[in-house]
């Protein structure tokens, strides 16, 4: 039996491998999730997985993450917990990251391929809510002359709540196990987030990135709901991907930082995820979702 | 000069019975409700635990997140939860409070800072769920620089090399956790094998004042009773609940129940 909190993407993945080897997969999902990402969840509905609405909370992954840990606690005799995101206890970041960083190992392939070495300026853009896909987008750069930016979800433009805290200034404090910057008021309780993109709202984010941030490795900035959505609309019309309302908080920066830079220099933006889960916020927010 | 946890288990070891440790949230359903549950039960419980609320406690089941929930929603702060003990202290105080939460409070109210209001409010003990060994031995030590009980955790997971570790570096009172699940779970594996498990600490070091906990309500707790100590938490706080619901007042109807408990290990 495995159990795993998701917002959609990984939940997926894992009900396919459950499926596969003929065991058992719950997934613990915020209520306010199971809504806004119906496509994920009928994917996963497919694949015999059972999931498991958690409605404490902001009914978001932060309340899905705590809700799978305690069922973990109570079952592990018989269950394997899986975590979608470089968040939690030490080991399942390091099981994380390490997954997610074959994308790394593909990409500085074929950054090689293209270009014939490492470009001198190259920059690597990608979301961070967790912070699992720029982890894995990353890995393999390290050592190099690369420059990472992370994109926070910054929420809405006139709303105080974010789910971006590494740009925002939070401290950092104890959430699901682990040391963190992570949004919480002054006694300690973790404060409500809010973003458009329910992969990214989460109000902590991986020590591996605050490890990176406070060593100055990589740069953390953050994205609104209104300016993801327009790099949403921008690059599924002039490209012929559709992004995820995740990776369009990258691409918002990409387009930002674009104007400014000369032709010598790269971006590379990770598309991690494709729009069609989001079908109905983008329906909600824009009128229509067009494929 | 032993520590007032410690003579509470000497004193239920003179009259042959467990110690009952009650748990009760600060702050619920109010502050003032909370203290007067405090000062009622403590006529009949040896020990009182006492939850400073967090708004992610990994560790509980749906009662004492619910019992969170109710006291965060009042605006219940640490200062408080520290108002709440010096004023019970102020007419019990040999009764021993041990203050149970999560670690992130702590940390941000500083470690120095927080046993400070500790040790002036009188707090007698500290559970502190997500700060397992080894990594609160630094911790344990500045609780115990300043005669505070830290009190570590064993589960069955835990094995028997690492409990003979954590048991050396434990202070007056050590809680066993009865079962793999959350708080307030139903007991799932008899109390006879619990009490297998039990022994088998009390092994490693007969001295040492063993606590069960989770699980325990007033149908379990007498086939428990060979235990040091019993902790009844979710089952009082679903009290809480019950009563609220049906508008009768929480303070007589817990006494009546911690009064039950204390009757049924005598």
């Amino acid at each position: 039996m495995w159990g795993i909190p998701g917002a959609g993407y990984a939940g997926k993945m894992l009900s396919m491998a459950a499926k596969k080897f003929g065991l058992k997969c719950k997934i613990f999902m915020g209520a306010k999730d199971i809504k806004r990402q119906r496509p994920n969840v009928e994917a996963m509905r497919k694949n015999n997985a059972e999931i498991v609405p958690v409605n404490t909370g902001s009914k978001t992954l932060v309340d899905a993450v705590s809700e799978c840990m305690r069922y973990w606690v109570s079952n592990c005799d018989t269950t394997h917990m899986c975590v979608g995101s470089t968040v939690g206890p030490n080991i399942f970041i390091k099981i994380c990251a390490w997954s997610t960083a074959q994308i790394s190992r593909e990409l500085i392939k074929q950054v090689k391929e293209e270009f014939g070495k490492i470009p001198n300026k190259l920059k690597l853009i990608n979301c961070v809510g967790g912070g699992s896909s720029a982890a894995g987008f990353w890995n393999e750069f390290m050592d190099t002359n690369a420059e990472f930016i992370g994109v926070e979800a910054g929420g809405p433009k006139n709303s105080k709540l974010h789910a971006a805290p590494l740009s925002n200034g939070s401290k950092i404090g104890i959430l699901h196990g682990a040391a963190q910057y992570v949004i919480q008021d002054k006694e300690g309780q973790i404060g409500s987030t809010e973003s458009i993109s329910a992969g990214l709202d989460y109000p902590g984010i991986s020590p591996l990135h605050c490890f990176l941030k406070d060593a100055k490795r990589a740069r953390y900035t953050s994205a609104s709901d209104e300016q993801a959505l327009k790099a949403y609309q921008l690059v599924s019309k002039l490209e012929n991907i559709s992004p995820s309302l995740e990776p369009s908080h990258a691409f918002a920066e990409a387009i930002k930082l674009a104007p400014k830079l000369k032709s010598s220099e790269v971006i590379v933006v990770n598309s991690c995820g494709d729009s069609l889960k989001d079908k109905d916020i983008i329906k909600d927010k824009l009128g229509s979702y067009i494929r | 000069m032993k520590s007032k946890i410690a003579l509470a288990f000497d004193n239920c070891k003179r009259e042959k019975r467990p110690a009952l440790i009650t748990y009760t949230v600060a702050g619920d359903s109010t502050k003032e409700i909370s203290f007067k549950i405090l000062n009622k039960i403590s006529q009949h419980a040896d020990i009182l635990e006492l939850g400073f609320p967090h708004n992610t406690p990994i560790a509980d089941g749906g009662q004492i997140q619910g019992s969170s929930h109710r006291a965060l929603s009042k605006g219940i702060k640490l200062k408080d939860v520290f108002h709440i003990v010096k004023n019970f202290k102020k007419n019990n105080p040999k009764k021993p409070l041990i203050l149970m939460g999560y670690y992130n409070l702590i940390y941000q109210s500083g470690e120095n800072n927080f046993l400070k209001n500790c040790e002036s409010s009188g707090v007698d003990g500290l559970i502190i769920v997500d700060l397992p060994y080894p990594e609160n031995k630094d911790f344990a030590f500045k609780c115990k620089k300043r005669s505070i009980n830290f009190v570590q955790l064993l589960s069955p997971t835990t094995s028997i090399n690492r409990m003979k570790k954590i048991i050396k570096d434990s202070h007056d009172m050590i809680y066993y956790i009865s079962m793999l699940s959350t708080t307030g779970g139903k007991l799932k594996i008899s109390p006879r094998k619990i009490l297998q498990n039990y022994e088998k600490i009390k092994r490693i070091n007969p001295k040492k004042n063993l606590v069960i906990g989770f699980g325990i309500t007033d149908r379990t707790i007498s086939a428990l009773k060979a235990a040091d100590g019993l902790v009844v938490g979710s089952m009082l706080c679903k009290t809480i609940t019950n009563s609220l619901r049906m508008r009768q007042n929480p303070v007589t109807i817990l006494d009546k129940v911690v009064y039950n408990l204390k009757n049924k290990i005598l």
